[in-house]
């Protein structure tokens, strides 16, 4: 009998295929015969973007990109097709552009409570459906209450930055990954997945790192024959 | 055993600790959408 698979999942909050990755992973974990535990962890996309950015996603990205306008439109409009073909509803007319790492701080501390699968749905959509700021500590509490967190705790945990060791953390143990984009999914400790892939792609690394357990655990029970 | 008398001609800096990198597989396909920097492959 195998044991629960590992996934640990680098992910930020404003990265369009972070929540569209999300989508079809859960449908590839839905296809593995099989335990999986998540676990996410802090990456930072854009760590020198201010908390209040003035401005439309499509000119903080033809702004800081130099992209064309239009060419920045047609793009949002095709990943916003990609995202509804996976049931989720982009709405980049209400995004409000911003730092996340306080956001990254707030999914360590609902880790720390149990939370923060919970929490990690919440923020991604809170951001790319919803139009809510993920990027003020009064706005993410009142997001941490809605889950049931304890709102007075959340502020006081952000203010004081209890968790921020932890994000910078996540972020070290990404490059020494190699990591350089999200979604990155590590299956077991071992394999790693780049990107929002098929649902099946996921379901296979699944299903790899299942069979290598067995074999292991063959392996081992073998060992224990043969003394 | 060193002779003292003997200077390298060249200074001799300690090499980097080198950094240890797990090591993972890549599977699935090359190309999937993904976020780098602020560059979203859209």
């Amino acid at each position: 009998m195998s044991e629960t698979i590992k996934v640990d999942i680098w992910s930020d909050v404003q990265c369009p295929w972070c929540y569209i990755g999300k989508r079809k992973f859960e449908a590839g974990a839905a296809l593995f015969d099989g335990s999986v535990e998540v676990e996410y962890h802090s990456f930072e996309l854009a760590p020198d973007t201010p908390v209040d950015f003035a401005g439309s996603p499509i000119d903080y990205l033809s702004e800081r990109k130099g992209i064309p306008v239009a060419q920045v439109t047609e793009m949002l409009a095709r990943v916003t097709g990609i995202a509804e073909s996976v049931g989720l509803h982009y709405d980049y007319d209400s995004v409000h552009q911003t730092n996340t790492v306080i956001s990254h701080e707030l999914l360590h501390y609902a880790k720390a409570h149990g939370r923060q699968l919970d929490m990690k749905e919440r923020l991604l959509k809170a951001y790319f459906v919803d139009g809510r700021h993920v990027g003020r500590i009064e706005d993410l509490a009142d997001l941490a209450a809605e889950i049931g967190l304890d709102r007075a705790d959340v502020v006081r945990a952000l203010t004081a930055h209890d968790y921020l060791a932890d994000v910078k953390a996540d972020v070290a143990q990404a490059n020494a990954y190699g990591i350089q984009g999200v979604p990155f999914f590590v299956i077991d400790g071992k394999y790693g997945i780049s990107g929002a892939q098929d649902p099946e792609a996921f379901a296979g690394a699944l299903r790899q790192a299942q069979a290598d357990q067995n074999e292991a655990a063959g392996t081992t029970a073998a060992a224990g024959e043969d003394r | 055993m060193t002779d003292a008398s003997v200077v390298p001609a060249v200074p001799v800096t300690a090499a980097p600790a080198p950094r240890v990198t797990p090591f993972i597989q890549l599977l699935g396909q090359s190309g999937a959408g993904s976020c780098e920097g602020d560059s979203c492959g859209i």
